[in-house]
């Protein structure tokens, strides 16, 4: 919720969500280090690190990419989605220790600008086995970084939200650079195996829990037929008291709540970054988003005051026992009467 | 459909089966974070050999010669015979400029020691080359050995030898493309039939050291064609890049 932009502030929750998410990455970086050290001495400290906070990043990053559709498909896991921005933001100071590690150890001291070195070293394009992949990491640290530094509700609201998606999912992108990095990188070298089957996994987990959770949803994305302007949704019973269903109408997902008899229609998308608001509750007689809380009254799509958020709402009937939702939103914010349902609740 | 509990993160405390839910994945993943870091430490099969001696010098007395790359001769104990240490500047940096001055002198000077397999290389302390009396001017004993086709790659003899662990392949490559910009001397690394390495100083046809021609083959698969000299203890492959062959 927000005024302005403050959004989520500090509390209990978060402080041991960020305890745990430093404790991991230390005891991975210690288990990496300590074992590297005793299993080769003849290893030099700078490889060491740049090897345990690359791969450190890395494995960040496969779990920033893993809980989302985790929550998708149980909401159990939502906990773990609440405060991934820290998770994100911590990805990337691990890559930029890597990167600068690296930039360090391979191009600075030499006879070359560090950066200038970076990017024409190895020009290799050609080639798959010879390919520069220095700055395949190099981009993908980039897109890291706008990330990171956008990652703000600030930014949210100023570049808004279309924008901001936009540039969350370079995500993927970056994703697919850093897999390029590694395995035209380290596993040129490196051809164990241990290393690349679980690489392999990795991207297979990830690959396969999106399109498992995006099927899940191009389920209920199959278009209701209209009739006369208006969409049959299901009946009223077929929604749990306080839940919503979410329905593609004219293309556009709309969540369709129960609170006891009153049934009400609201947009599926959250105007904090898109949350799915279908798959949150009502509490409080408020529809509350299952990402990061932020609420809206469902008879008129505005978050309570002081909050300034609206989502568009749209009107709707029971008829025969079904639930009619009108395919064509109103203006954000506008109220709208619900409809009432005469059965059990 | 089954009541699943709802959390908001900004409620103060989560419902206990949820917590129970959420704890258990969490200590499932710290275990696998310590699991995961042990196991890929443990994979990594390129780390070994090589040593640097890195801030300790210790002085060495002998003749410096600039050509075909920078090396004290360094007379052996109750031997005519004198073994090379090839000399390198600290950083990315050959020693090509600050030896220049003292060219076929004998000198006293500090270096720190980079050896790996037998193979001895000086990092130098610059500014202390102090030119000695006696013997000047040395000149190995060379055998030529015949033209070789040698399958290897290219790597720069300072990381190679102890200053990176790991210091070839594709990793090190862009490393080892500065560290040769920079005047380290390039070494054509052979694995022999039992997989040991051989690694052989590339000079050209002239004797003298390659200029930047040689920076697109670094750390590539690659055969050599040339000449195999043996000069004292130092083994040469005298080449030219149109002899180059790539092999990836
Ligand atoms: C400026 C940016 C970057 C540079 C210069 C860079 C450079 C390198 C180099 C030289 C290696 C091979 C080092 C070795 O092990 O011998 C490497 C490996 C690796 N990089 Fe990067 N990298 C950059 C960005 C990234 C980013 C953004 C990530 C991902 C989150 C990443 C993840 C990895 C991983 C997982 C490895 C394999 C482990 C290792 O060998 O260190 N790198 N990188
Ligand atoms: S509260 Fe953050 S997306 Fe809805």
């Amino acid at each position: 919720m927000s005024v302005g932009y403050g959004a989520v502030g500090w509390n209990r929750q978060k402080k041991r969500y960020d305890f745990f998410l430093v404790l991991g990455i230390a005891l991975y970086l210690g288990a990496f280090m300590g074992a590297g050290a005793w299993l080769f001495p003849d290893v030099t400290a700078e490889t060491l690190m740049i090897r345990a906070f690359g791969s450190a990043a890395l494995i960040l990053l496969h779990l920033i990419l893993l809980v989302g559709p985790a929550a998708r498909l149980d909401a159990r896991f939502l906990p773990l989605l609440y405060n991934r921005r820290h998770m994100g933001v911590t990805m990337f100071l691990l890559a930029l220790i890597h990167g600068s590690f690296s930039v360090l150890q391979f191009h600075a001291f030499g006879d070359m600008d560090p950066l200038l070195s970076l990017l024409t070293a190895n020009t290799q394009w050609d080639s798959v086995s010879g390919f520069p992949f220095q700055q395949l990491g190099f981009v993908a640290l980039i897109i890291f970084f706008l990330m990171a530094a956008t990652s703000h509700d600030f930014w949210l609201v100023n570049l808004t939200a279309p924008v901001w998606k936009a540039l969350h999912l370079g995500v993927y992108v970056a994703y697919g650079l850093v897999l390029a990095h590694v395995a035209l990188g380290v596993l040129q070298a490196e051809q164990s195996p241990r290393l690349w089957l679980p690489l392999a996994f990795g991207f297979v987990l990830v690959a396969s829990l999106h399109v498992i959770a995006g099927w899940r949803e191009r389920a209920c994305d199959r278009e209701q037929p209209e009739e006369m302007g208006w969409v049959k949704v299901c009946s009223p019973q077929d929604i749990p008291n306080q839940r919503g269903v979410v329905v593609t109408v004219s293309g556009e997902r709309v969540a369709v709540f129960r609170d006891d008899q009153r049934i009400m229609a609201v947009s599926n998308v959250c105007q904090h970054q898109n949350g799915p608001l279908g798959e949150g509750r009502i509490i409080d007689g408020m529809i509350t988003c299952p990402w990061h809380g932020y609420q809206y009254l469902p008879e008129n799509g505005c978050s309570p005051p002081p909050f300034t958020e609206k989502i568009p709402t749209f009107q709707v009937q029971i008829r025969e026992g079904s639930i009619w939702v009108k395919s064509l939103p109103l203006p954000a914010g506008t109220a709208v009467e619900p409809a009432v349902w005469g059965g059990e609740s | 459909m089954k009541e699943q509990p709802f959390y908001v993160g900004y409620m103060p405390q989560m419902e206990g089966q949820l917590a129970r839910f959420i704890g258990r994945w969490v200590v499932a993943l710290l275990v696998l974070g310590i699991g995961l870091g042990f196991w890929l430490a443990s994979s990594q099969t390129r780390l070994t050999g090589g040593f640097f001696d890195f801030g300790h010098a210790q002085s060495f007395e002998g003749i410096l010669q600039l050509e075909p790359q920078p090396m004290l001769w360094v007379q052996n104990p109750n031997s005519e015979t004198r073994t090379a240490y090839l000399l390198v500047a600290p950083f990315k940096f050959g020693a090509g400029p600050l030896i220049q001055p003292f060219d076929n002198q004998n000198v006293v000077l500090q270096g720190s020691l980079i050896h790996r397999h037998g193979r001895v290389m000086l990092e130098l302390v610059p500014d202390s080359i102090e030119p000695r009396g006696g013997e000047q001017r040395f000149a190995p004993q060379q055998r030529v050995l015949g033209q070789v086709e040698l399958a290897g790659e290219i790597v720069d003899a300072k990381c190679y030898l102890g200053v990176m662990n790991p210091g070839h392949l594709k990793p090190h490559r862009d490393c080892a493309v500065r560290c040769i910009s920079g005047g380290i001397p390039p070494v054509f690394l052979v694995r022999n039939e039992e997989g040991l390495a051989d690694v052989l100083l590339l000079v050209n046809q002239q004797m003298k050291p390659f200029g930047p021609e040689i920076l697109e083959w670094v750390a590539r698969p690659m055969r050599i064609k040339g000449q195999l000299v043996q000069s004292g203890n130092l083994w040469l492959l005298k080449t030219e890049a149109v002899d180059f062959h790539a092999l990836d």
